[in-house]
């Protein structure tokens, strides 16, 4: 028994570092808090064993088992720490899944997960102990960006709404549960920035910020803003240039070492930056194109550097400004939404008019998931019972019955659009332009 | 302070749990039970040519020349004269009955060529026979395994197993006669080590280009190997309506992927009725990896089953398939449904997370009714 309390010791511990003082101490603000962790942790065990997107789950998984089981280094196929980080934990798990290369194995051990893979995977009889364990690593960051939310706010009531919105989110779980990606990392890393930009650490929330970087590549967009913003000279801005680039730096060494090709020259050849480039107008003359969301990053930029009180709000509400833009104006795959998630928790706690717009969003972004077809359909559950869910028929295909489904997700997708505009406009007229100070974050 | 105790001992014995037992691997696929028949190698006499246990009629005697194991075996020289055991059995159970036979009778292999019999009654509690099966069998010169499996039908208290010659001139012998309740698994020979004296797996149908290999079996000393496409590696199962099966197979290939349909291996379950034709398929096409891994496949039988056809083919591509360590079960049929039999194959992980699952409603219920 005296290990027993040793142990309820150490868990009591972590409950006191993970949840601030002030927190504690009241006692309804206690009970709100566990209230809403164990619904929370209720949606998301029930999510985890059951529900898998292929490829992109398996695929990181397989490719990080070459690493722990294996013994083949993974250097020059992009996201190193990612495969690192995943392969770490396959090595912890490594007692629970003896059966791993029955369940997730390419036969010609190249990096891909092929449909056949899949379909044993789904079919294996231990798969669902295998999600759940999949899952686990993003379970833990996922919590941590809920806590860290209570130390961004002092203010009790702003900080137990914000981690209800993290807690029952359904972009959160959705990406993270069902879409099963590891989003919840680089939002752990992107609110840990913003919580030492809170507590004018400048130097641990760009290191924090490029730790970000190098788990995916989306937080590079937000670096120039976190520079400009936070360093009030140009020395200073260097120097968080410097603590920003570090860890992607140390990356591109690492990369080189084990013999894999540059990563920044893997970050130009992944496809998503070309996302950027979707919307556009060509001018009519050789190559003269315009990038919407080049122009709108643009003028954000240099509206931040001209206008910038370098106040911790000016920071967030650019970046959650420039994040909307992304949205309204580029493609997405379904799990980026979740990058949004972080800035929109500290929006929504100040203004609540945008609860109801993030509903519509969601709402929107539901149609705009059926262009994925069985994937993001059936395919997803069906470990429950694969013959099942395979022969089911898909939202795009029951659409497409009675009204043409491309345009039918189109129109909802321009809704979305139109959302995530009113939203920047919003926070643009509301901080910005008029430049009140009403909703500073407390 | 005791309740979080309870919880976190509860935790700590559920994470141990799951450490100490992954479940899932190494499950024996061999059938276990053990042989119903008493006396089965005629090693006991209680008189001269009178094994101990075995009712017969004329034309039986012993032979301690020709035994295939043991000292003795027996010699039927009578055609249609019964050598019988009854033993206990159950209602709607699957039995393997085997015996191995040799037999110098020459028949042309013409309409009516087999010369022995390899019979089963399956009698009710008054003893009258519900169920005859006197599956008549060709055997040759040398000693040989025969039998098949029963599904014996309901209201079955006995079988009594018949052996004897059927027709021709010359003698059967019986050597090492077994009926086994079968119940991990249905399939007899299942990893394809006993073969015949042609080398071949009995018990196994298999058409052009299947071959027994040695060269890295999953499980014992041989696998099969195919190299046809589309040629089949077969056995048939007794079954009957509403049945739910399963079959696992272990499966490799050194085919290499060729354009978009790189699927180089298939599975098929099939169910027949009384007249052999085809009512129902499952069909799985799949690739087989370089190294063995594990396949599975599952039908519902409809109505009018009275077998299921448990068929392996090479599917397309230059190179071969190898299978080994087969396994199929009647499963009930309650556990179509996948989820319930992912909750048997892997019990440890279930029961740590319905513990989970419980301990967060009772806590989220304590907290909200606390309030």
């Amino acid at each position: 028994m005296d290990i027993l309390s040793k142990i309820i010791e150490i868990i009591k511990r972590l409950v006191v570092k993970v949840i601030p003082d002030s927190y504690r101490k009241d006692p309804s603000i206690r009970t709100s808090l566990l209230k809403w962790l164990l619904i929370g942790l209720l949606i998301r065990v029930s999510l985890m064993p059951i529900a898998v997107y292929h490829p992109d789950l398996l695929g990181i998984y397989w490719r990080s088992s070459l690493i722990a089981y294996h013994g083949m280094p993974w250097a020059g196929g992009g996201q190193m720490f990612a495969h690192y980080f995943h392969a770490f934990f396959l090595w912890i798990f490594k007692p629970l899944l003896p059966y791993f290369n029955n369940i997730l194995l390419n036969p010609t051990m190249g990096p891909g997960v092929t449909e056949d893979m899949f379909i044993a995977f789904v079919n294996h009889p231990n798969v669902f102990r295998t999600l759940f364990l999949f899952k686990i690593p993003y379970l833990i960051f996922d919590l941590g960006c809920a806590f860290l939310l209570l130390r961004i706010f002092q203010d009790h009531k702003k900080g137990v709404l914000a981690f209800i919105f993290w807690i029952v989110n359904p972009i959160v779980i959705f990406a993270t549960y069902i879409a099963a990606r590891y989003e919840g990392i680089p939002a752990f890393f992107i609110l840990l920035s913003l919580y030492y930009a809170k507590n004018n650490s400048s130097t641990r929330s760009l290191l924090s910020l490029g730790i970000s970087v190098i788990v995916r590549w989306y937080p590079l967009i937000l670096l120039p803003f976190f520079v400009v913003i936070l360093g009030k000279k140009l020395a200073k801005r260097l120097k968080l240039g410097f603590w920003g680039l570090l860890p992607l730096g140390s990356m591109v060494i690492l990369a080189r070492l084990f013999g894999g090709p540059h990563e920044l020259k893997v970050l130009t050849q992944i496809p998503w930056h070309e996302n950027f480039f979707g919307m556009r107008f060509y001018l009519h003359h050789l190559y003269d194109n315009v990038f919407v969301f080049v122009v709108a990053y643009t003028f954000l930029l240099l509206y931040a550097y001209f206008n910038t009180d370098y106040s911790f709000t000016s920071l967030w509400k650019a970046v959650l400004i420039l994040l909307l833009l992304f949205f309204a104006t580029c493609f997405f795959h379904v799990h980026y939404l979740m990058w949004l998630i972080p800035l929109l928790t500290l929006q929504i706690v100040e203004d609540r008019r945008f609860i109801g717009l993030f509903v519509a969003l969601v709402l929107c972004f539901v149609v705009y998931t059926f262009q994925w077809g069985q994937n993001l359909a059936g395919f997803l559950f069906t470990p429950l019972d694969f013959s099942y869910f395979v022969s089911l028929r898909t939202p795009f295909e029951i659409i497409n019955q009675y009204y043409p489904a491309d345009k039918f997700i189109g129109v909802f997708r321009s809704i979305f659009s139109g959302i995530s505009l009113l939203m920047v406009y919003l926070i643009f007229k509301e901080f910005f332009l008029r430049g009140e100070r009403k909703n500073e974050v407390r | 302070m005791k309740y979080d105790k309870k919880i976190i001992l509860s935790v700590l014995m559920m994470v141990i749990c799951l450490t100490i037992i992954p479940g899932g691997t190494g499950k024996a696929r061999e059938n276990q039970s053990k042989n119903l028949l008493l006396n089965a190698d005629f090693e006991v006499l209680e008189e001269p040519d009178k094994p101990k246990f075995w009712s017969r009629g004329p034309g039986w005697s012993v032979d301690t020349q020709e035994a295939y194991q043991g000292k003795s075996c027996l010699r039927a020289s009578e055609a249609w004269r019964w050598l019988s055991q009854e033993v206990p059995a159950k209602p709607e159970k699957y039995y393997s009955f085997t015996a191995y036979v040799k037999s110098d009778i020459g028949v042309a292999r013409k309409t009516d060529y087999q010369n022995t019999f390899l019979w089963l009654d399956c009698l009710d509690k008054e003893g009258k026979v519900i169920k005859e099966d006197p599956s008549p069998v060709y055997v040759a010169s040398s000693w040989g395994l025969y039998g098949r499996v029963v599904l014996t039908p309901t209201k079955t208290e006995k079988i009594q197993v018949k052996l004897g010659k059927r027709l021709g001139e010359g003698s059967v012998w019986f050597d090492g006669i077994e009926l086994r309740l079968l119940s991990n698994n249905l399939l007899l020979n299942p990893d394809f080590e006993i073969l015949d004296s042609q080398g071949r797996p009995v018990f196994w149908g298999a058409g052009r280009g299947w071959s027994v290999d040695t060269m890295m079996p999953y499980r014992g000393k041989n696998c099969m190997q195919g190299t046809e496409p589309w040629h089949q590696l077969w056995q048939l199962l007794p079954a009957k309506a509403k049945s739910f099966f399963i079959l696992n197979a272990h499966l490799r290939s050194n085919i290499t992927a060729e354009g978009a349909d790189n699927l180089n291996a298939v599975m098929f379950l099939m169910c027949l009725d009384s007249k052999g034709e085809l009512i129902k398929q499952e069909e799985q096409a799949m690739v087989a990896p370089f190294s063995w891994q594990e396949r599975e496949i599952s039908v519902y039988t409809p109505d009018d089953t009275t077998a299921v056809k448990i068929v392996l083919a090479k599917r397309l591509g230059e190179g071969s398939l190898w299978v080994d360590d087969l396994q199929v079960r009647q499963l009930p049929s309650y556990l179509r449904i996948r989820i319930l039999r992912a909750i048997l194959d892997d019990k440890p992980f279930f029961i740590f997370y319905f513990a989970i699952y419980l301990i967060l409603v009772i806590s989220l219920l304590r907290v909200v009714l606390k309030r």
